[in-house]
């Protein structure tokens, strides 16, 4: 179901109205990118799937129903790109291994985001880091997300709750790893 | 709004990461400019044009001559 903002920039994309992609970007663009730079742990990643989400926007746009959920629509672009280029990039077609990789955060950028939440975030694996970003960061409806990730309702709740209960192991986690970094030579 | 849940809320606290000006701007000219209907080039107005004129000159010349052989059959025949 179309939100207030959603709602307008669908019918003004519905006719080709550029005006359509500005409010779509105004009103996700941060999120996305913030999705995405938690996700991927690099800016440069972040930033090559924000354009191909949006531009795939540009595109589609005019073709979507007027009660699309844009956020959601936007959101499964980018993290389908995201899961085909690790595919392609780093883990050679194994899910196992996919779902294992943690955030690299190797830029600069990443970095500046870790507070001790996104430090244990980003140590965790991607499938929770994921479902935590799109749930807790993001807000999403779990039925929602189900759906983004191609799995039942009850699978999500559970799989929702052992990466919660990862990510408050993680916190805990945190400062004796602070300690032994300030005292290592 | 706060969530009850103090994981989730913390989540929830976290910030979005803009994109730079100069990202968006490339980002929003290229979006513009696939969102524009395309227009066509009048060449191909003018190459679509003559074609039908030259489809349909063929199509009543044919015609004309398939009339006419028609003719002169039946006149034979007759």
């Amino acid at each position: 179901m179309a939100r207030g903002p959603d709602h307008e920039a669908l019918a003004l994309l519905r006719r080709r109205d550029p005006r359509g992609f500005d409010l779509a970007y105004a009103a996700y663009a941060g999120r996305l990118r913030g999705f995405l730079l938690r996700l991927s742990g690099r800016s440069d990643v972040a930033d090559d799937l924000l354009q191909h989400a949006f531009l795939r926007l540009a595109e589609r746009g005019p073709e979507l129903r007027a009660d699309s959920d844009l956020r959601a629509w936007l959101f499964t672009v980018a993290r389908n790109a995201f899961v085909s280029r690790a595919r392609a990039v780093g883990a050679d077609g194994d899910d196992g291994a996919l779902q294992a990789l943690p955030s690299a955060a190797t830029d600069v950028e990443a970095r500046l985001l870790l507070g001790d939440v996104e430090r244990a975030l980003a140590a965790l694996r991607l499938d929770d880091r994921e479902l935590l970003l799109l749930v807790g960061v993001e807000g999403m409806e779990p039925m929602e997300v189900a759906a983004m990730l191609g799995v039942d309702a009850a699978t999500l709740r559970q799989r929702l709750a052992r990466a919660r209960a990862r990510l408050l192991a993680a916190l805990e986690r945190l400062p004796a790893a602070g300690v032994r970094r300030r005292t290592s030579p | 709004m706060t969530h009850p849940d103090p994981v989730f809320a913390r989540l929830a606290a976290l910030p979005g990461a803009e994109p730079s000006r100069e990202l968006s701007e490339r980002l929003r000219r290229a979006a513009h400019a696939r969102l524009r209907p395309r227009r066509v080039h009048p060449a191909w107005a003018i190459a679509i044009a003559l074609s039908v004129v030259s489809y349909l000159t063929w199509a009543v010349s044919f015609s004309g001559n398939l009339y006419q052989r028609g003719e002169t059959v039946t006149a034979r025949g007759s």
